[in-house]
């Protein structure tokens, strides 16, 4: 900060001051949008999971081994999933490349402008264009300036980013949860279950009770396969409750960005970046 | 004729899966007392349900991905717009990184260094590059 002798040493001096004072009040109180930056981050992560898309065609392809021979595991089946898992990653991609970037836009990284601030402030003095001094108070409110008036500009964007694609964030993230649980969790690994339980498992278990330790052999297999599939059962769920946070949470800032105290923005935004944050944590590796 | 909904095609392929299991079930309580043509005729019938149920999960899933294609491209939209504000916010850095640069381009000018105006030239550049 600038260095005053006794009172005030010059009037630029004062001027600076003043200048720096004025605006680290307006700054200080409307700055922090991290809470906005976590949700973003925690987001992109979990819509970015690559688990149910690998395996949606892999489930298929299960199935033919637990002896299901009809069009429903035909090569042309799997092709045709083969093709809408790589949309659904695609898709994801798209979601996870969003909140990536609406987290990095509220990054308070974003505008920390010391480092440049600090190179050109040592090369002026360098050049002897200017004292330490000089350049300490002028950097100070250059270093204030700029943040409040990215900040100022980072806030329109985002509200302007949140209330405008809102509903196709709706949209798209509502069909791709329709996709994953009810599709692929309440339809696909239920069936997969189904198939191996009571189709394979149990009645090869029952016809070989009468041999010496078979029964058992399957139940291993059996079990190993179910905890298989229990665990993409867990991912996948996780992925659904992220994705309705997300949703949830876009939709809540949406609701209230701009329109209510700022800090009531953030602090939704904190909520749900918490939120995002334990079900990132379920998913099982 | 009417074409049943993404969603209601998925709660009919839930219900598939349902009647499957049942069925599955029974055949395993009353394994002793089916006779080998049951217990064949009964697998086939839960194998067909949850066979059916697997295609009803394959269309859906694609009607699925095409409803929500508009939506995702104008979500690509956002994303382009997000990026390009970020972008803009990082040029203010790469306009002080250039100043600062020109700052001791000046310098070394006017200090008649010629070793010291090379240097400064080369971080000129470099600073417009970044």
């Amino acid at each position: 900060m600038i260095k005053l002798h006794g009172w005030v040493s010059t009037v630029p001096g004062l001027l600076i001051t003043l200048a720096g004072g004025i605006a680290l009040a307006v700054f200080s109180g409307c700055s922090n949008l991290q809470p906005v930056a976590d949700f973003g981050k925690n987001a992109s992560v979990i819509a970015g999971n690559p688990d149910v898309a690998q395996d949606y065609p892999a489930s298929l392809q299960r199935q033919k081994l637990y002896g299901q021979t009809d069009d429903s595991v035909s090569d042309k089946a799997i092709a045709t999933r083969t093709h809408q898992a790589q949309q659904l990653r695609d898709d994801q991609k798209i979601l996870e490349a969003y909140a990536r970037a609406l987290g990095a836009l509220a990054s308070n990284d974003l505008i920390d402008y010391n480092k440049q601030i600090d190179a050109l402030n040592s090369s002026l003095v360098n050049a002897k264009f200017a004292t330490s001094t000089q350049t300490e108070g002028y950097a100070s409110i250059a270093k204030l300036g700029l943040k409040l008036g990215t900040d100022i500009y980072r806030r329109h964007k985002l509200r302007s980013l949140i209330t405008t694609y809102n509903r196709h964030i709706q949209k798209a993230t509502r069909d791709l949860i329709a996709i994953v649980d009810n599709g692929y969790v309440r339809v696909g690994l239920n069936a997969e279950k189904t198939l191996l339980q009571d189709y394979v498992a149990a009645p090869a278990a029952q016809s070989t009770q009468k041999t010496e330790g078979l029964p058992e052999i399957i139940n291993i297999v059996a079990a190993q396969q179910m905890e298989m599939l229990d665990k993409r059962k867990q991912n996948a769920e996780a992925l659904v409750k992220g994705m309705q946070a997300f949703a949830k949470g876009h939709q809540e800032l949406a609701n209230n960005i701009g329109k209510v105290d700022f800090k009531v923005t953030l602090s939704l935004a904190q909520d749900y970046a918490n939120q995002l944050r334990d079900i990132l944590k379920s998913f099982r590796t | 004729m009417s074409t049943i909904t993404p969603e209601q095609a998925l709660q009919l392929a839930s219900s598939y899966v349902d009647s499957a299991h049942q069925l599955g079930l029974f055949r395993i309580r009353n394994w002793n007392n089916l006779s080998d043509d049951d217990k064949k005729v009964t697998a086939a019938i839960g194998r067909k349900l949850i066979g059916y149920s697997q295609s009803l999960e394959t269309d859906a899933v694609g009607r699925l991905l095409d409803d929500a294609q508009a939506s995702l491209d104008q979500i690509k939209l956002a994303t382009i717009d997000a990026n390009h504000a970020i972008q803009t916010i990082n040029t203010v850095k790469k306009v002080i990184n250039v100043a600062a640069a020109l700052v001791t381009l000046a310098a070394a000018i006017t200090t008649e260094n010629p070793a010291g105006i090379a240097q400064a030239v080369e971080g000129v550049a470099s600073a417009v590059g970044t």
